[in-house]
């Protein structure tokens, strides 16, 4: 055992970052440590979201539980969260959630004045802290008004008081960061090119059609298939299925690399996709340091006893 | 009276919700997998996402409403005192809590209102006119109307009107917002009922290459001998119109082939049958075999684990037999029942039989001659010295001297006094034990 260490540097490549999605690579590590990233990244990565919600008036369509679950689910920007308190570990209030440490509170007025059905939306939040705003959805028609949360007709009122505070998506669903977080092996494509030339040009076709998703194509010169894209095999195993069907299992061989793994990373536009995974590998490290041993506690020994020096490597 | 809603209705496949809708359906379109889960989906139970349910899926409004009628003062009747008529009013109860009512005895609208809360405060109007000038007193009879103990909610609107022959009446409506929970029961619209039999983690599902989590998870053994493959041939379809197909009439006399729904699907980028690779969303690796996952219509049943949770340990029990009630209304019991008993005896498990059966129902105790076997009362006697005690006597052999008090269940001391008024009497051996 002394002196075989089995420590691995992974390596991370981006392919593609914008503010709410990120593509990248991780390699020479793990299907744990990928898997435990994805996990984090959905259920651990703190964010801001409404939690409490006093409905001073609501003479809307909607029932006051419906309304308070549908701000719930609206994201805000939560690039403070993971320097804020959880409420239940607030010493400077008793866990009320009336603390600027720990909560941000949101105001909401408005009356429907005109024939006009008045939409109500995340923009007509006001919110106490400029830091902790409703997002701002970009991209989709009718952006500029926000997501609607009740719709009000001539005569109804909606007025209410609501405190957002840090959460994790374990709790609910409203404080997880990811709309999508997931991760494919990287294939590895072999054709056997022996066999693939006794096929003749319409077999080959109807092999490269195949694949739901544009894995091979035909090159106009050669007449050879090739792979194009290897990244769209989705491992569904139609190609693998026909080349059996024509008589020629062996075809195509198709392995998934074990240490290297593609990840599509979004998010709800809470905090960035880039923070997202900073904050899930920060939230990794922190779970690790809970169960790591400290060298230089003694009471360690007495505590763990043979487990303990075990732990700390002895 | 109630009516249930679902909250957020569904919308066709196809349309992303943004145009107006035609109609408003009774469900909605999960993503469901074909597939064990640990061991939460068997016997047709199914496991559903938890973020999903959270984020509002299957979330439903119940409502329910309460009537209460109240004299009028203007045509009173003759025999009718004017301190027997009915009002609406707050009194302080004693059968119920009066918190949210206002001083009209009406709950405010929002107030929510716990089991065993007082819904709408009536109570008879009785002033210092009252004739019977009761000694502590004129106190106010109640008439309010009390939550079961199995109902609660949050008050929607109150309502005061009248009716034809001129009594007013008030309705309270009470509502429930109810998000799925263990125990709920769903169903497709191929008769694939099945109950929730877990909450699962959205990190926990498998999921596929494009970040896909099913919604519920369904068995694989609901489909052999059940004849459903309208629901497999349902989901095949409905994935390959949610990525881009048009929609398409599958009434039974219409063919949708199976042929152009492979196409579809093969077309939309999907393995030709549905199926698809998923990681185990745990350890993260490759499941072997390929999972058939696709859009399936559920409808939320009105069967409920909350309507139908039934438990007690003391309660009430039935003026006649002295046995716990039944009726979940009434704070029963769950029955013992012949199957059970069977089931003990089998297990030799007396001591547990005689606990169940007789100390945790209607133990009860009785006399017994032992001189004549017959069942003997208590009654009240004169003794010599004009003397009157109280105490079992034998009227048969007009002694008290060879009784023993035996332990019986009630019901079977009610056999005994029932048969011996049908003049059959009924002869007990005892024993010491």
């Amino acid at each position: 055992m002394d002196g075989v260490s089995y420590q691995r540097f992974p390596k991370v490549k981006i392919r593609e970052l914008k503010d709410e999605f990120a593509k990248f690579e991780l390699r020479d590590t793990d299907a744990s440590m990928a898997n435990a990233l994805r996990r984090v990244m959905i259920a651990e990565v703190p964010t801001i979201a409404i939690d409490l919600v006093e409905i001073e008036v609501n003479s809307s369509v909607l029932n006051d539980e419906f309304i308070a679950h549908r701000l719930g689910l609206i994201p805000l920007t939560s690039s403070r969260a993971i320097s804020m308190r959880f409420s239940r570990d607030c010493d400077a209030c008793d866990g009320d959630g009336q603390c600027e440490y720990c909560s941000v509170e949101f105001h909401l007025r408005a009356k429907c004045m005109s024939d006009q059905t008045l939409d109500v939306t995340s923009k007509d939040l006001v919110s106490s802290d400029h830091t902790v705003q409703p997002v701002d959805v970009g991209g989709f028609e009718n952006s500029d008004r926000g997501i609607i949360i009740v719709k009000l007709r001539r005569g109804q009122e909606l007025k209410l008081r609501a405190i957002a505070r840090k959460g994790i998506g374990k709790d609910h669903a409203k404080w997880s960061p990811a709309a999508t977080v997931t991760f494919m092996y990287e294939p590895e494509i072999h054709i056997n090119e022996e066999m693939m030339e006794s096929l003749t040009l319409e077999e080959k076709q109807s092999f490269v059609d195949s694949s739901p998703t544009r894995v091979f194509d035909i090159d106009a010169n050669t007449h050879q298939v090739v792979v194009v894209d290897r990244e769209a095999y989705t491992y569904d195993d139609e190609v693998l299925k026909k080349a059996e069907a024509m008589g020629k299992p062996g075809l195509v061989e198709i392995y998934a690399k074990e240490d290297s793994f593609i990840f599509t990373v979004e998010s709800t536009g809470a905090i960035k996709a880039s923070e997202m995974v900073l904050n899930a590998i920060e939230v990794l490290k922190q779970k690790l340091d809970a169960v790591t041993l400290s060298d230089d506690t003694v009471e360690a020994d007495d505590q763990f006893g043979e487990l303990g020096a075990h732990m700390r490597g002895g | 009276m109630t009516s249930d809603c679902l909250g957020k209705p569904g919308y066709p496949l196809g349309q992303n919700g943004l145009v107006p809708k035609p109609e408003l359906y009774s469900g909605q379109n999960a993503i469901v997998a074909v597939n064990v889960h640990l061991e939460y989906n068997q016997e047709d139970s199914l496991v559903m996402n938890r973020a999903s349910l959270e984020r509002g899926m299957f979330r439903s409004e119940h409502v329910r409403s309460y009537k209460a009628e109240v004299d009028n003062r203007e045509m009173k009747d003759k025999k009718r005192k004017l301190g027997d008529i009915v009002m609406f009013g707050k009194i302080q109860s004693k059968i119920g809590r009066v918190d949210s009512l206002d001083d009209d005895g009406f709950p405010y609208v929002g107030a929510s209102l716990q089991s065993g809360d007082i819904v709408i405060g009536r109570c008879a109007e009785s002033g210092p006119d009252n004739s019977k000038a009761d000694s502590n007193g004129a106190e106010p009879r109640d008439h309010s109307i009390k939550l079961k103990h199995t109902e609660r909610g949050v008050v929607q609107k109150v309502v005061l009107s009248s009716n034809d022959e001129g009594k007013n009446f008030a309705v309270v409506s009470l509502r429930q917002v109810r998000s799925p929970c263990l125990g709920d029961k769903f169903s497709s619209m191929h008769g694939q009922k099945g109950v929730l039999g877990f909450l699962e983690s959205q990190e926990n599902f498998p999921f596929t290459t494009q970040g896909i989590v099913p919604d519920i998870v369904i068995n694989p053994h609901a489909f052999p001998s059940r004849q459903t493959p309208g629901q497999l041939l349902e989901a095949a379809l409905g994935k390959g119109i949610a990525c881009g197909g048009s929609l398409k009439y599958a009434t039974p006399f219409s063919t949708v082939s199976v042929d152009a729904i492979i196409e579809q699907l093969h077309r939309a980028g999907f393995s030709r049958w549905g199926n698809e690779r998923v990681c185990n969303g745990r350890s993260g690796e490759m499941v072997r075999s390929l999972i058939f996952m696709g859009p399936t219509f559920y409808q939320r049943l009105i069967h409920m684990a909350e309507d139908k949770v039934k438990y007690r340990n003391t309660g009430p029990v039935h003026p006649l037999t002295r046995q716990p009630v039944a009726d979940r209304k009434r704070f029963g019991g769950i029955k013992f029942g012949g199957m059970e008993r069977n089931c003990l005896i089998a297990h030799g498990a007396s001591a547990n039989l005689y606990e169940r059966l007789v100390t945790l129902s209607d133990s009860s105790h009785m006399h017994v001659c032992k001189e004549c076997q017959n069942a003997v009362n208590v009654i009240e006697r004169t003794v010599a010295g004009g003397r009157k005690i109280r105490g079992p006597y034998c009227g048969y052999c007009q002694s008290v001297d060879d009784i023993v008090r035996v332990s019986v269940p009630y019901g079977a001391k009610l056999l005994c006094q029932e048969l011996f008024s049908m003049g059959i009497s009924l002869k007990l051996e005892t024993q010491m034990c």
